[in-house]
């Protein structure tokens, strides 16, 4: 399956400037075949693109396959690569593409089934069950390296589908027009998928973050 | 006072109220809702807690981590068995 390559016009120009310097030469480098220079590209943007690509496909092996579709694939397009947006912008997408081509190839196990993680409701419109408050130190909690894991790991259990929506809207922060052109789906499921993903996330870290104690008091009779 | 959504509705509309691009009548329907019932207030409150989680799970690690040497490998190697006209002049690929 070939890989889709951002064509320059649809690649975010987040800044208003044009590419620097060296990266016009690495550029220019490339373009010409120089193999140290390719070597030059991996290790100077690999570390933040392999960090890009485990956060969608959620594991360390997907994440090494997919950085690696994904500059190779770059080295094929780089050609089309004219400078109006900031290599690291562009190579980003590609990596990013490569990332979610690996989410469609494969059969997730470990997923979790959405419906169970949304919110019930009785048929006047209320919740089913009372939301419990988090824990007052839920804040200071979340800052630390055990639940920053925890979390990850939940957001790894969210269906493909919607993991993939949560991590490039609020992780990577693209906006949802670019979102809905990268999956191929329309603005408005994006917004659907990204709601029903943190909906579920909420509840996948209610046992993390919830307060016990407070639990206890709204259990009681 | 009767309210214009039930909870349903308003969770259902959370995401686009915490990203503030709710219309303004909608707006004022849900701060009305909000006003009143402390559980969906609880329920804001905690999706707030879980984006915030999420951005600080991933916040620091992307940028402190090098890429490992074996994957700097398998890429060159990869490189190595690609097409030899990968990166060799304009309009190869095109």
């Amino acid at each position: 399956m070939e890989l889709s390559i951002p064509a320059p016009s649809t690649v975010p120009d987040e800044t208003s400037s044009s590419i620097r310097p060296e990266e016009a030469e690495l550029v220019a480098r490339l373009q010409a075949g120089d193999d140290a220079a390719f070597e030059t590209l991996v290790r100077q943007y690999g570390g933040r693109l392999l960090a890009v690509a485990r956060q969608i496909v959620g594991n360390e092996t997907d994440a090494h396959d997919a950085l690696q579709d994904g500059l190779i694939t770059a080295l094929r397009a780089i050609d089309r690569f004219e400078g109006r947006s900031k290599l690291s912008t562009w190579l980003h997408r590609v990596v990013v593409n490569a990332s979610l081509m690996r989410l469609r190839s494969r059969r997730r196990i470990r997923e979790t089934s959405l419906d169970e993680l949304l919110p019930k409701f009785l048929a006047d419109g209320h919740q089913a069950a009372p939301t419990p408050s988090w824990s007052d130190s839920a804040l200071a909690l979340i800052e630390q390296e055990e639940t920053r894991a925890a979390v990850r790991a939940a957001i790894d259990r969210l269906p493909d589908d919607y993991r993939s929506v949560l991590v490039l809207r609020d992780l990577q922060e693209l906006d949802t027009a670019t979102v809905a052109e990268m999956l191929a789906i329309t603005p408005a499921n994006v917004k659907v998928r990204l709601h029903r993903a943190r909906q579920a996330l909420k509840t996948l870290l209610e046992r993390l973050l919830g307060s016990p104690e407070r639990a206890a008091r709204r259990d009681q009779p | 006072m009767m309210l214009h959504y039930t909870c349903q509705q308003v969770l259902d509309y959370l995401s686009d109220y915490l990203e503030r691009s709710l219309p303004a009548e909608e707006l004022v329907r849900l701060d009305e809702h909000l006003a009143v019932c402390p559980e969906c207030v609880d329920y804001l409150n905690n999706l707030q807690l879980t984006l915030s989680a999420a951005r600080a799970a991933y916040g620091e690690r992307e940028t402190i981590e090098p890429i490992p040497e074996p994957v700097v490998a398998a890429i060159l190697a990869a490189r190595r068995l690609a097409p030899p006209n990968v990166g060799r002049g304009k309009n190869e690929t095109n």
